[in-house]
């Protein structure tokens, strides 16, 4: 990692804030909890130096000069040969000292730090003293202040070396913390720029963690999947634009050809003219029929869709292809359960389409006679099954999966009419309704079947 | 009728101006939809033609401002896209017909006639009668010289559709939507076939037919002329 990259990334960022704030606490925390530990400890030695002094004030009031002087002498005595913290000193008005330690520079009344002339080494030169007035005399008790300031010495040091292990856990943290995060990151950038550079199919690494990021990465897969999707409508869009709109251009430019042809020697151009019109119509149908497709597989908005029941929609649409069939020379019928009325989430302007482009498909394709059944089942515990089946010469089973696609027709010739996107709409619009779609054989004929997922209501209700 | 064409397609605006002309209307056409949204405040027009794709402000804003300053003219719109959500987006606009392009003159023509006759208030009728035809609408009975003729539900409704707009030209796809409820195009003759069974229960049987079916457009119920 580069330094100047360190400042750009976040979690290097955050461990050194964290850092400078651990630290500041501590500073904080270490001067509050310094300074009362040293005032407790110098009221302690106070107190300590205080007791002393009025123990030897009474010790010379109960016992008057010699026994104090002797006290004394026997106190210092023990100090120099113990190397006790003690000082003790009695001099007269005049400043000659009687008993104790000679060497106490300058004293004053009161309770103040002192330093003698001579001490015992170097550190310990300084005291805590009593210096006050005992009978004609001046009195000088203390206690060494040399621990103290080795306690103190002491917790700032040790608050010292707790702030380097701060700061030395937290940069190390840190930076592991955004070495790691950086190689993911940088995982992630690189899918990125793959795709960005046109490799649709690439996904961003998901770790076994499934933390945060992981599932931040899951929802921009989901995107990507989304925009494959749509990258791969548009371009099967064009393909097929500039496959199947060619020919009838190119059949629509001979037509009007041959009517100037005609026009130019005075003949009747009006069967020419008459064939232009229906190859423009035929071009129209075509491209609407592309364009429905694409706007349905490009994810249609859904919110035309409501509630609607099956049993209707299925029993108006045999209404009225019925006579329809008739017509034809085929046999349309129903078969559905008087009381089997299931609802479903749907665009019912879609699902009647479907089962036009289903019904218009068996009827166009099957000889006279043929049969046709439209039949609404319960299927399992809450799905529905709406089939349509016939009993015409069927699509071969290699040839089924195929005539989903667009533009699929199963004569090479292209001769009867059909655009060969009729399926691929049946297919497209079963898909916006999350229908499964299967085509079987009906032995003879075809079965188209499609398992509505189940009766349920609008998602929002 | 004085009409305005809203389009900014030249050869698309004259040829709906010539032949509304032609049918006996009066056409203003303007190119750009901030200019057709003044035009159409002036409150002279009887019927507005308007393309979705228009510069300066498009058919659906123009709409919608016209019908917020609560002019109620009648709008057709014109569109290249047919998808059901812009058809419905359409109306929703606050338009009363939709026509996608390409369409064949008669069929707009059509729907110009069946707007502009539409009555102001939707009085509602209880029989409609045509010669010696005469349907109930709400015992739902037809009779025809005084003899009882039983319709199908949905032979009823055609029926209804082509007696309400009695004269007019009803086309296939106008049927489609009205009687069927189909935004589609079928590939088969439904309209076909449901109107010769109509005619075979209340046409055949009499010596006069009411049903004329007006060529390479649709179908007029009309007394004979």
């Amino acid at each position: 990692m580069l330094p100047a990259r360190i400042w750009r990334n976040t979690p290097a960022r955050t461990a050194l804030l964290f850092t400078a704030l651990f630290l500041g606490v501590l500073l904080i925390a270490g001067f509050v909890t310094f300074n009362s530990i040293q005032d407790e400890l110098s009221d302690r030695l106070n107190t300590r130096v205080m007791e002393r002094f009025h123990e030897l004030e009474n010790e010379f009031g109960e016992e008057g000069l010699p026994g104090l002087i002797e006290r004394i002498n026997n106190l210092d005595a023990a100090a120099a040969t113990s190397g006790s913290n003690g000082l003790v000193s009695l001099t007269d008005d005049q400043g000659t000292v009687l008993a104790g330690r000679d060497d106490i520079i300058s004293p004053q009344t009161g309770l103040h730090k002192v330093r003698v002339a001579r001490p015992i080494d170097a550190e310990h030169d300084s005291y805590t003293a009593m210096h006050g007035p005992v009978g004609e005399m001046k009195l000088t008790v203390g206690i060494n202040s040399h621990d103290i300031d080795e306690v103190e010495e002491v917790m700032l040091e040790n608050m010292a070396w707790a702030a380097l292990a701060i700061v030395l856990l937290a940069v190390a943290g840190g930076l592991l913390l955004s070495l790691r995060l950086q190689t993911r990151f940088d995982g992630l950038r690189n899918a990125l720029e793959k795709v960005a550079t046109g490799q649709w199919d690439t996904r961003l690494p998901i770790t076994a963690q499934k933390d945060d990021i992981d599932d931040f990465s899951g929802t921009i897969n989901t995107t990507l999947d989304r925009l494959q999707g749509l990258m791969e409508a548009m371009r099967q869009v064009s393909a097929d634009i500039a496959h199947d709109l060619k020919t009838p251009l190119a059949r629509l430019y001979i037509s009007i050809e041959q009517a100037l042809d005609l026009l130019e020697k005075g003949k009747d151009a009006k069967p020419d003219l008459q064939s232009v019109k229906e190859e423009a119509e035929t071009i129209n149908a075509t491209f609407e029929a592309l364009l429905s497709i694409a706007q349905l597989e490009g994810g249609a908005r859904k919110d035309r869709f409501r509630n609607v029941d099956l049993h209707d929609l299925v029993s108006g649409f045999v209404d009225i292809y019925q006579p329809v069939a008739e017509e034809t020379g085929c046999n349309l019928r129903l078969r559905i359960q008087p009381d089997f009325s299931p609802t479903i989430w749907g665009d019912k302007d879609l699902l009647n389409q479907l089962l036009a482009n289903l019904v218009e498909n068996a009827l166009r394709h099957c000889p006279i006679g043929t049969d046709v059944l439209v039949e609404l089942e319960r299927a399992g515990h809450s799905s529905v099954l709406l089939s349509v089946s016939d009993n015409g010469p069927g699509v071969p089973q290699a040839d089924r999966e195929k005539v989903l696609r667009r533009l699929y027709r199963l004569e090479r010739s292209r001769t009867t009419p059909g655009s060969g996107l009729g399926l691929s709409l049946v297919k497209a619009i079963a898909d916006i309704h999350n229908v499964d779609l299967t085509l079987t054989d009906n032995q003879p004929g075809l079965r188209v079947s499609l398992t509505f997922d189940s009766i349920m209501q609008s998602p929002n209700k | 009728m004085r009409m305005l064409v809203i389009e900014d397609d030249k050869k698309m605006a004259s040829y709906i101006e010539k032949g509304l002309q032609e049918a006996g209307h009066v056409v203003d056409a303007v190119e750009n939809g901030l200019e057709g949204l003044s035009f159409a405040t002036s409150g002279v027009y009887d019927m507005l033609i308007v393309d979705r794709m228009l510069p300066g402000l498009d058919g659906l804003s123009l709409v919608k401002a016209l019908r917020s300053s609560r002019s109620q003219v009648p709008v057709i719109f014109l569109t290249s896209v047919g998808g059901v959500d812009d058809r419905v987006e359409g109306l929703e606009a606050g338009g009363d017909d939709y026509l996608v392009k390409p369409f064949a003159f008669s069929e707009l023509l059509a729907r110009v006639n069946a707007l502009s006759r539409r009555p102001a208030i939707q009085a509602e009728t209880i029989v409609l009668k045509v010669a010696d035809l005469e349907v109930d609408l709400v015992k739902r009975t037809v009779t025809r010289a005084g003899t009882k003729i039983d319709l199908q539900p949905r032979e009823f409704t055609l029926l209804e559709v082509l007696m309400r707009n009695e004269g007019r030209i009803n086309t296939r796809t106008m049927l489609l939507e009205k009687v069927w409820d189909f935004h589609f195009d079928p590939q088969t003759s439904v309209v076909e076939t449901h109107i010769s069974r109509l005619r075979a229960k209340v046409d055949r049987p009499f010596n006069v037919a009411l049903i004329h079916t007006i060529r390479n457009t649709g179908y007029s119920l009309h007394a004979p002329r």
